[in-house]
């Protein structure tokens, strides 16, 4: 009963690894600047 | 709908479990915004609450999905599945704690409506930088939604447990779509490496014990496969024969009597040479399977009587894979010394 579960389970977990690992990647790569054009403002104090 | 709706079972093991689970949240949100105010002295509360109930989100879900391989990996880790379904309607919780606040504090200002504006006020769907991470978040949610809502008994026998666990598998669905959300939202705006290396850790772990725990399985359903096609009949698990105890199965016209003893699993006929009594309702004296009847022994593995005695009985090929016993019903000469199996626990003691 449980075998077609069992299978998509397997299957589910052979795809997210990859997918997730390539988006991480590809998301740590994209990233954009983290230094502060001027680090001494802040848009929430100035809000 | 025949099954009536019936209140969760509240017991001491549940009530400590939950209070934990509340102390828990409630401690790391406390941290989370006691740390975040002293490094990020400018940050408001508003912000620290939005990334201390999303952050939290993440983490409960992380170990929600890596319990169950853990479990399939080691039997030892089975406590942990209790309660599960209270981590998951926590993790639901949390997470939309988290999303009424992202709604309220980025779009409700607006002169349209929240939920309209988290799907128009950014379409930059070709850009991962800029990409609209707010929109997977909100589909994640939908997801943990439907599965805390039909986490009770009810909707299990209800819906049927395929239907509910095909319901429920959507879970990795809903992991995926959150990591997306933090890798192309919270990780593009970070000014620090710690999100990075949390979320790399977590998805890394969840993806190899998953992988692991597949792999494990795969190997248990061939060799079962394997042995099933050689001849052997399933028994039980090793677990359900208690220590010098028998289970009896019936098999090809054999009634066999598989010992469960000392780590190991030894298999012989159910008659006694003696008067035909029933082997496997006696237990293992001082090494031997003794006879309910009239204290006949016999060697569990070779099936010979201690000397001087002569008497013999037949012996039957065990197996035992991923904690199930296997015995091959054609019977081997009374006498005959088969090697037992080793149970998994006899195998671990031998390692060490």
């Amino acid at each position: 009963m449980i075998q077609p579960l069992r299978r998509s389970h397997f299957r589910v977990w052979l795809v997210l690894p990859l997918l997730l690992a390539a988006l991480f990647a590809a998301g740590l790569l994209a990233r954009r600047s983290t230094l502060l054009p001027n680090p001494n403002f802040s848009w929430e104090t100035y809000e | 709908m025949s099954v009536q709706y019936q209140a969760i079972g509240w017991n001491r093991q549940k009530r400590i479990y939950d209070l934990l689970l509340v102390s828990g949240v409630l401690l790391y949100l406390a941290l989370f915004v006691g740390v975040g105010a002293l490094l990020y002295p400018t940050a408001t509360a508003e912000t620290l609450l939005i990334r201390g109930f999303g952050s939290l989100a993440l983490l409960l879900l992380t170990v929600i999905l890596c319990i169950g391989p853990l479990c399939r990996l080691d039997t030892g880790f089975l406590p942990l599945l209790y309660n599960r379904r209270h981590l998951g309607v926590t993790t639901f919780l949390v997470a939309l704690v988290h999303g009424v606040f992202s709604i309220v504090q980025f779009h409700a200002l607006g002169d349209v409506s929240p939920l309209v504006s988290l799907f128009i006020s950014n379409t930059r769907f070709d850009s991962l930088a800029n990409f609209p991470f707010q929109a997977l978040g909100f589909f994640a949610l939908i997801i943990l939604f439907v599965m805390a809502a039909t986490s009770h008994d009810f909707w299990l026998h209800n819906l049927s447990a395929p239907a509910w666990k095909r319901i429920h598998m959507l879970v990795y669905w809903a992991y995926a779509l959150i990591v997306a959300h933090v890798i192309l939202g919270a990780l593009q705006s970070d000014t620090n490496v710690v999100l990075a290396v949390f979320l790399g850790v977590g998805v890394a772990g969840v993806s190899t014990l998953h992988l692991l725990a597949g792999a494990k399985e795969r190997r248990t359903d061939r060799l079962k496969a394997q042995s099933a096609a050689e001849g052997f009949v399933q028994v039980c698990r090793v677990s359900e024969i208690p220590e010098k105890h028998a289970r009896i199965v019936s098999a090809q016209g054999e009634r066999i009597a598989v010992f469960h003893y000392d780590g190991k699993v030894s298999a012989v006929s159910n008659v006694c040479r003696h008067q035909n009594g029933p082997l496997g309702e006696g237990r293992i004296v001082d090494g031997c399977i003794t006879c309910p009847w009239h204290g006949y022994q016999y060697a569990p593995d070779s099936g010979a009587s201690p000397p001087p005695f002569t008497d013999k009985v037949a012996t039957f090929q065990t197996k035992v894979v991923d904690g199930i016993v296997l015995v091959h019903p054609c019977p081997h000469p009374p006498g005959t010394r088969l090697e037992p199996s080793r149970t998994a626990a006899a195998l671990v003691g031998a390692k060490a």
